[in-house]
This record gives C-alpha cells, sequence and structure tokens, in this order.
C-alpha cells in the first residue's frame, strides 16, 4: 500500500514551533511560546516511537506538527522522504490519507450528531478511496478490524461505551489505509481493564497492517511496553532518546530518572525497597523558561555549565542520545 | 487492631428513571488508628459513592443510603441528620476529604485564606487573626513557598499541584482522625502525583491520622496501603494486606487486574497484557448472581445458580468473595 519505500516514515529536523503572545487591542506580539524548540528524531517504518513528558512539554504539539495541523515556525518535517514543512493545504491533501490520527479524549472527538458509520466512513468519502456501492462493504470491514459488530454502524457516540468509542477512532484512524498514525494518549481517558483491550488492539493491527505509530502519553509504564524507541521531552525540548529497555536500565538524563523514579510499580515488596527519587519544585512556565538547561533549577547535578548553556542532543553510545552535560 | 471507623454493610442506592442503582451494595471494612488503606476499582464501581456516604454527602434525591452502619468513635453516623450539628462537627473536623479535582473542589472567588481559615474558625473556634496564623503555618507545611502573601491569592494563581497542596492543608487543619483521599492525584503529572503521594504519607504520619486512599491505580496503593480493599459493581470482592494481595491474589478480578497492567522494565516482547474481556456491568437492574460472571475466565456451573457468595477467609485477614478456589485451578 505504501507507494513510497523509504526506511524513515517520519524525519524531523530542528523543528521549531512558537506560538505568538499577543497582548492588547492590537494584540502585538510581546513575546513567544517556544512549544516545540529544535526538535530532531526520526520514525523508522513499522516501529512504534513513543513519546513522553508531562503536560505542556509540547508533545502533542509536536504530533499535530508531523500531522501537519500546525505549519512549524522553522525547522524540516520529511514525511516518507518529503519535506511537508511549508506545503499548502492543496499539496498536504494527497497525502493526509497516509497519516491517521488517535486523539485522547473518546468523548470529543467524535461528533456526536454522525452515525458510527459516517464517523468511520467519511475518510473513505473524502479521499474517494471507495465506490458508493462498496461503501457499506468497507465500513464493516473496519468495523471487523477492530473488534466492533457492524451492526452498530447506525449508532451515534453516546451509545456506545468509552472503550467502544476508542475503537471508533482507530477505525476511522485505519479508514484509508495510513501508514503512520499518531496515537495522542490514547488509553488515558479508559478505565484500567479496558486500557489493555486498546494496547492489544493497537499491537494487533501493527503486525497485521504494518503500521507506524507516533504513541504520545504521560503515562512511562505503558509507553514503556508498547514503544521500540522513547523520546522524552521537557518543556518542549527532547532529554533522552533510547530503545525501550534500554531506557529503563540504563536512563541518563536526571530527568528521565525521576520520571521512571515516579511511576509507582504494583509489587508492594519491590516498591517498599525502592529508594525514591522526587523532583523538587515544578514545571517551570514556558512564558519565562530558566536560562541554559531548562532542568537545571530541579536538578541535584546542575553546575555552572548547565546554568548558561543548553546542552545539545548527543549521542553517548549506539541508538541513545541525551542531552545533558552532566552524563 | 482497634478500628477506629468501621462500615457494617452499607447500602447506597440510587432511585433513577431507568431503574434501581446499587451503587454500594452491602460493604462492609474498617480503618485502624494510624493506618493505610486503598480502596481500589474502575469508575463506577461504587468508591466513591462510598466514601460520600461516610461523610453523608450523598444528594438526596435521587440517592439514599438505605441500610448499613457507620461506626466511628463508638457513634452510628448514620443516625445523625446529614444536615444536622453532629454531621457538620465531624466533616472536616474529624474525617476530612481530599477530591480529585483541586479546581472544581476550591471555590474560585475566595480566597485561600478565606476557604483555609473557615473550617479553622468553624471546628477550632479560633478568631481569624489567629486562624490566618494557623492557615500560613500549615500552607509551610505541605510545602507552599512564600506562605504569608500567597495565602491572599485565589485558586486560579495556583497551579494544579499546587492548588492540591492547598486541598491537603485544608484537610490537615483541624487535625482530622482520619482523611479521605478520593483520587487525589488522578488529573496531576506523574512527578507531581510523586511529590503529593510523599508529601501526604510524611503529614498522616506527622498528624497521627490515618488516611483512606481511593484510586485505580495499582501502583499507589501497592507503594502506600498497608490494607487494600477491591471493589467492583458495588461490592468488596476482596480484601487483604497489600502483599497478600498482589503477591496471592484470589479473586478472578483482582487477577485480571494485576495481570493487564504493563510493569516498567517489561516491553510487549516480553509479555503480553492479558486483558479483561468484556465491558464493567451496567448498575440497573442487576442480576442477583456475581457481577463479574461475564468476564470471569474461571467460571463453573455453581456461579450461574447461586447467587453472589458472601466474604470468606482464605488466610490471614485475607478475604474474598468468590465459589471458585483459584489456587486450585491453577
Amino acid at each position: 500500500m505504501n507507494a513510497l519505500p523509504n526506511e524513515m516514515v517520519v524525519e524531523l529536523r530542528n523543528l521549531k514551533m512558537y506560538f505568538p503572545i499577543t497582548k492588547g487591542l492590537l494584540r502585538h506580539k510581546i513575546g513567544d511560546i517556544k512549544a516545540i524548540d529544535d526538535v530532531s528524531f526520526k520514525i523508522k517504518r513499522h516501529e512504534t516511537f513513543g513519546l513522553v513528558g508531562e503536560s505542556g512539554c509540547g508533545k502533542t504539539t509536536t504530533g499535530r506538527c508531523i500531522l501537519r495541523l500546525y505549519r512549524p515556525t522553522s525547522g524540516n518535517i520529511f514525511f516518507q522522504g518529503i519535506d511537508i514543512s511549508s506545503f499548502s493545504e492543496r499539496q498536504l491533501k494527497p497525502l493526509r490519507r497516509h497519516m491517521g490520527a488517535i486523539f485522547q479524549d473518546p468523548y470529543g472527538s467524535l461528533n456526536p450528531r454522525q452515525t458510527a458509520r459516517m464517523i468511520v466512513g467519511t475518510p473513505l468519502l473524502i479521499h474517494r478511496m471507495v465506490r458508493k456501492r462498496n461503501f457499506d462493504e468497507r465500513v464493516a470491514e473496519l468495523f471487523h478490524l477492530v473488534g466492533l459488530d457492524p451492526s452498530m454502524m447506525d449508532r451515534v457516540p453516546h451509545e456506545f461505551s468509552g472503550g467502544q468509542r476508542q475503537r471508533l477512532g482507530i477505525a476511522r484512524a485505519l479508514a484509508c489505509h495510513p501508514s503512520l498514525i499518531v496515537c495522542d494518549e490514547p488509553i488515558s481517558a479508559l478505565d484500567v481493564s479496558i486500557q489493555a483491550q486498546i494496547i492489544n488492539l493497537l499491537e494487533e493491527l501493527q503486525e497485521k497492517l504494518g503500521l507506524t505509530y507516533l504513541f504520545i502519553a504521560h503515562d512511562l509504564s505503558m509507553v514503556q511496553h508498547i514503544s521500540d524507541r522513547i523520546a522524552v521531552m521537557y518543556l518542549g525540548r527532547i532529554v533522552e532518546i533510547a530503545e525501550s529497555l534500554e531506557l529503563y536500565e540504563n536512563p541518563l538524563h536526571p530527568y528521565t530518572k525521576a520520571l521512571l523514579s515516579a511511576i509507582p510499580i504494583p509489587n508492594p515488596k519491590i516498591e517498599k525497597a525502592r529508594k525514591r527519587m522526587v523532583l523538587k519544585g515544578e514545571v517551570p512556565s514556558l512564558l519565562n523558561p530558566p536560562l541554559g538547561c531548562y532542568f537545571h533549577p530541579r536538578c541535584d547535578f546542575a553546575n555552572q555549565d548547565c546554568r548558561n548553556e543548553i546542552p545539545p542532543l548527543r549521542e553517548v553510545h549506539e541508538g541513545h542520545q541525551v542531552a545533558c552535560f552532566r552524563v | 487492631m482497634a478500628a477506629l471507623l468501621e462500615i457494617q454493610n452499607l447500602k447506597t442506592y440510587f432511585q433513577t428513571y431507568q431503574g434501581l442503582v446499587k451503587a454500594v451494595d452491602g460493604i462492609s471494612c474498617f480503618i485502624g488508628e494510624r493506618e493505610i488503606i486503598g480502596l481500589v476499582g474502575e469508575s463506577g464501581c461504587g468508591k466513591s459513592v462510598s466514601m460520600l456516604s461516610i461523610m453523608q454527602l450523598i444528594p438526596s434525591p435521587p440517592g439514599q443510603i438505605v441500610d448499613g452502619k457507620i461506626l466511628f468513635d463508638g457513634q452510628d453516623l448514620l443516625q445523625f441528620k446529614a444536615k444536622g450539628e453532629e454531621m457538620s462537627f465531624i466533616r472536616g473536623g474529624k474525617i476530612a476529604m481530599i477530591f480529585q479535582e483541586p479546581m472544581t473542589s476550591l471555590n474560585p472567588v475566595l480566597t485561600i485564606r478565606r476557604q483555609l481559615t473557615e473550617s479553622l474558625e468553624v471546628h477550632l473556634d479560633m478568631d481569624s487573626f489567629s486562624a490566618r496564623e494557623r492557615a500560613i503555618e500549615l500552607l509551610k507545611l505541605v510545602g507552599i513557598p512564600d506562605a504569608e502573601t500567597r495565602i491572599e491569592d485565589y485558586p486560579h494563581q495556583f497551579s494544579g499541584g499546587m492548588r492540591q497542596r492547598v486541598m491537603i492543608a485544608m484537610a490537615l487543619s483541624c487535625s482530622p482522625k482520619i482523611i479521605i483521599a478520593d483520587e487525589p492525584t488522578t488529573a496531576l503529572d506523574v512527578t507531581t502525583q510523586a511529590q503529593l503521594l510523599e508529601l501526604m504519607k510524611e503529614m498522616v504520619i506527622h498528624f497521627n491520622t490515618s488516611l483512606i486512599i481511593v484510586t485505580h491505580n495499582l501502583g499507589i496503593v501497592a507503594r502506600y496501603a498497608e490494607r487494600i480493599y477491591v471493589m467492583y459493581s458495588g461490592r468488596i470482592i476482596e480484601s487483604g494486606r497489600a502483599e497478600d494481595i498482589f503477591e496471592d491474589p484470589r479473586h478472578p478480578y483482582t487477577i485480571g487486574l494485576l495481570n493487564c497492567v504493563p510493569r516498567l522494565g517489561e516491553t510487549r516482547k516480553r509479555r503480553k497484557l492479558v486483558p479483561i474481556v468484556g465491558l464493567p456491568p451496567n448498575l440497573i437492574n442487576m442480576p442477583p448472581f456475581c457481577a463479574f460472571l461475564p468476564r470471569c475466565a474461571y467460571q463453573i456451573e455453581i456461579c450461574k445458580q447461586e447467587p453472589w457468595p458472601p466474604l470468606r477467609s482464605v488466610g490471614d485477614q485475607h478475604e474474598v468473595s468468590c465459589h471458585i478456589d483459584v489456587q486450585e485451578r491453577q
């Protein structure tokens, strides 16, 4: 299905996304919110790339830039080898069907007045992927794919449970045979026992359809479970990229270490023996970020260098990049 | 251990147009002095309703506590009127509550000082000056920097984590015997969550308070709770010491819950998640059988014939409500 054979599905080079801060009646610009500041990474075909960080760190903005829902301030976005960072809507449209998106809120992301058939089927109509007489058949196929009963096609979203709605969202994302799916916190609104169902479904679909995922979440344990590689973001910058297990076994950035230690493990024996590294302070505001390394006010290892300069992302060993002077 | 608070066969029902919802259907539990217990379950299992029942904060109608006893300090709290003086004395004074949403549980148009000093003035009869002093002291204790000036701020000037710290200060203000924390950190980031939970644990020790943590996060209870109650569709289906629940779970639902959460250091190549099939039941007009039956992997004939089994002991302080002996089956 993928017309463009390329090892890298997505490549970001020095991507920056600034949002202007305006003031007063004339809305003149007084500054920038640097939602993403100099982010570079690659997503390989058929892999799951996890993006973790706390709220406000720019992970959703990164996902939206890749989908080109935003036009980035500067930097390049390569999608299957093509630089789409300054494409117009018209140039983007033929590419849109190769990318899908699943959103966090299964209540807000579905139109409450549309039937499930139209929710899942609209992308097919927009991209003229199917003839009218085959429409129902294809929608039913998608329903089967995500484990929904096609007899529910004429229902509206409120008649579905949270997990079922998320399945609808997945079916919609899959409709046009995409190669990349951006999953933006797809499970955080669901109950624990339903989360595993959706995760397993995503894994099965990836195997069956050869999908590539960008998996955005704040729950590191779930990201770690599903991802092949993980990037950790803090205040608009990537602080560490590593293979999933490597990141767990050998975290290098102090922020990654703190994130890992903040996650409680469901085992009382391990938990009670574990030493916890509790971060001091709060995430600084993007309106007024600290000088130097953004993490230094909360970091126990910070020295003079960290206060003056922003550490670049550098490769420490094969496939493990970190942005810290003190590693 | 002497029980500080004991709930006996509590039943809270809601009358809706679709039918009767047995949100809490006969739960019994207790909490000892200076103990931290965990109440675990998915959304809609009745964990919040049972806690609100203790405080008599159930909106009525449609809700009603139809049966049961809540024994605290030798008195049955359900004997008191919800809006009576005795209950007001208990609420906030003896049993305090921390809610999930720090934004909605603080009043946006009143300063932090007004909200913090109110309970001090009401419960401890302080004058406004000493109440303010005490409030500043509390804010410092929960780690709010610059407490003297920030006390005059409004809730929107605080971040989510800071608001929840204010809520903790508020709960602690009258040195209650028990603090009920209803999903205290769900809306917050993981690092903030860790900060707040450590703070709560510290405060509980500092103030000699008992703590009930209501949550759906198994990791949190594993770290903090000494004993755990697992709830499913309005009932407690398993209870015991934390180690027993996690290492030797006896109810198929508890086993399922533990199998469907990912663990750090285990990628999907090492272990696939085992989800619990199906959906949590709709609580309207439930059949008399075990509510977990449609999702249970262990079910046998007797489950479809006999009513929901009562809790039976399977070990020291370890009780389970199931017809099946899971250990035998494995």
